[in-house]
């Protein structure tokens, strides 16, 4: 029986096709067999994003209307890895052509076919989100960490809850460690301070990302992107829920170490 | 002590809690009240269920020449119920010919719920559960009490608490008053969440920015207030806000509004605000 899982943060451009595209990529690696729906109708970009495009023939909109036999004839296997696979959007369609009832109905299907079934949700909080939470088990929430990315994703926790979805985690994105330091970002303590959620991990900003979108590669595959590090961190986690958190700052030794001398003075002064 | 309640303010704290805890030994899960408005069944939210049913069956049982044909309105308090169990209580209502005119609640879920099932709703709880010994007011059941009388109107430790209960109807139970009513918030309020009340508003959580809170008296917030909360919305002048963590991006008290200037340094953060004249100022709170 499979999991399904909603990728969602309310801003847009926060990093959640992203995420869907590395987590699903990072399920895959680790040997699950993985799906991926993107569920933002008319602006899709899951496909993109995995390079995957040219092969789309149906879509999420010709499987829910029954133009095709049934969701296996739509899915599309990507032939880097051995188990994932990926259900576009529709493009020229727009938000109102999917129910809820439907989502609900293909993720029962979905269920039986695959180990993880992660869903791309679209920005806002109106009918797309709607669908896409439809048919979730858990929820994940992706978020930067700039005020008004983590007001919307407050507000959609708020709709997650009331909606009762159990198992909300939170990614904190495009994380710049440095700025954090310099007070002039906001902390994951200041993020969670409002949030509260099941801290997965952070993932720094890296320049690698923008490339990777381009060529279509997920960043998870790029041993040199401290984003795909972090992604593979986080899948690690997903898999085995009590594993510590990764250390995302790049503090230099030094510093780590005049650390250690300040917090002794600082105890012996008490 | 029920024939006045701000006396046993005056006795202080201690001597409610004893009476608080002496009541809870000997509490009915199912009270049914008279009120002016016509009839109000009370639900105690701690009694499990099943039991509440049964007892609210009883009742209904016992006084049927006088209920049969009623329409009563429905205290839940605090309670969520789910739809199998809404369903039973409606149940319960129609075998007894007793129609259901709405739902008192202060849980969103209850209230989304009756409402979907074709029922008012409406915010908040009297909790007259809790206030035994009170008899019906406007009607005349066979009994002073809807219940077997031995239950509440004796039961062994309050009889110290109550020395004139005597087994008749009370001529006259005290109003409730509307202002000291209080919505009760046991969660944290996320942003675009707003609870509105016509009394006061007590938060056991956080309001995180983006969530409003507008009562008509005070507003209570044991963690951060960081959203907005308007106090005395109705034009009531003497309305306060408490919170642990005073970081509102806008308060209001009556008519007066306080836009969040940032606090800097290390001001004591848990504060009560209220109105001096025509400005909100602040004061520490009165904790040590």
């Amino acid at each position: 029986m499979g999991k399904v899982i909603v990728i969602t943060s309310g801003k847009g451009g926060v990093g959640k096709t992203t995420a869907t595209a590395n987590l699903g990529a990072g399920l895959a690696l680790a040997g699950k067999s993985v799906v991926l729906i993107d569920t933002d109708i008319g602006l899709r970009n899951l496909d993109l994003v995995l390079g995957l495009e040219n092969r789309i023939v149906f879509d999420l909109v010709d499987v829910v209307d029954g133009k095709c036999r049934s969701f296996r004839q739509a899915l599309i296997k990507d032939k880097r890895f051995d188990n994932l696979h990926i259900l576009a959007s529709a493009q020229s369609r727009d938000k109102d052509a999917v129910k809820p009832e439907q989502m609900k109905a293909l993720c029962v299907e979905l269920r039986q076919a695959f180990d993880y079934i992660l869903l791309d949700c679209p920005a806002g909080i109106e009918m797309g989100f709607k669908n896409a939470i439809a048919g979730a088990d858990e929820a994940v929430v992706v978020t930067n960490p700039e005020v008004s990315a983590v007001r919307d994703a407050d507000r959609i926790v708020g709709l997650l809850e009331a909606a009762e979805m159990q198992g909300i985690g939170l990614i904190l994105n495009r994380v710049k460690p440095g700025l954090v330091k310099r007070g002039q970002m906001l902390s994951v303590e200041d993020v969670q301070d409002i949030l509260n959620l099941k801290l997965l991990g952070m993932v720094p900003e890296d320049e690698r990302i923008v490339h990777a979108s381009n060529k279509g590669e997920p960043a998870v595959l790029d041993r040199s992107s401290k984003a795909g590090e972090a992604y593979r961190d986080i899948v690690m986690r997903l898999l085995d829920p009590g594993r510590p958190l990764m250390a995302t700052s790049d503090e230099g030794m030094w510093s780590k170490l005049r650390r250690l001398f300040t917090a002794n003075l600082g105890s012996q002064a008490s | 002590m029920f024939d006045d309640i701000s006396g046993a303010r005056k006795e202080g704290n201690f001597f409610k809690l004893q009476n608080f805890l002496q009541m809870t030994l000997a509490l009915e899960p199912v009270v049914i009240k008279g009120t002016r408005h016509g009839l109000l069944v009370c639900l105690r939210e701690e009694a499990d269920f099943s039991t509440t049913l049964g007892c609210l069956r009883e009742k209904l049982q016992a006084d049927e020449g006088f209920l049969k044909g009623a329409t009563v309105s429905v205290d839940l308090g605090w309670r969520e119920l789910t739809e199998t169990q809404f369903g039973d209580f409606e149940a319960v209502l129609t075998e007894h010919s007793v129609a259901l005119a709405g739902v008192l609640s202060t849980s969103l879920n209850t209230r989304t719920l009756a409402e979907k099932r074709g029922h008012k709703a409406i915010i908040g709880r009297l909790g007259l559960a809790q206030h035994q010994g009170r008899a019906l007011r406007n009607v005349r059941p066979p009994k002073p009490e809807p219940a077997p009388p031995s239950r509440s109107e004796d039961p062994p430790v309050p009889q110290v608490v109550k020395p004139a209960r005597a087994p008749e109807p009370e001529p006259e139970p005290p109003q409730l008053r509307d202002q000291e009513e209080t919505l009760y918030l046991k969660r944290n309020l996320r942003s675009g969440q707003k609870a509105m009340y016509p009394g006061h508003i007590v938060v056991m959580g956080d309001v995180n920015p983006g969530a409003e809170l507008e009562a008509e008296g005070d507003i209570i917030v044991l963690g951060q207030l960081r959203g907005r909360a308007y106090a005395g919305c109705t034009g009531n002048a003497g309305a306060q806000i408490w919170a642990l963590g005073m970081h509102p991006t806008q308060l209001r008290i009556c008519d007066a509004v306080w836009t969040g200037e940032k606090r800097r340094g290390k001001a004591p953060a848990s504060l009560k605000a209220f109105l001096q004249g025509k400005e909100i100022v602040f004061e520490p709170m009165p904790i040590r």
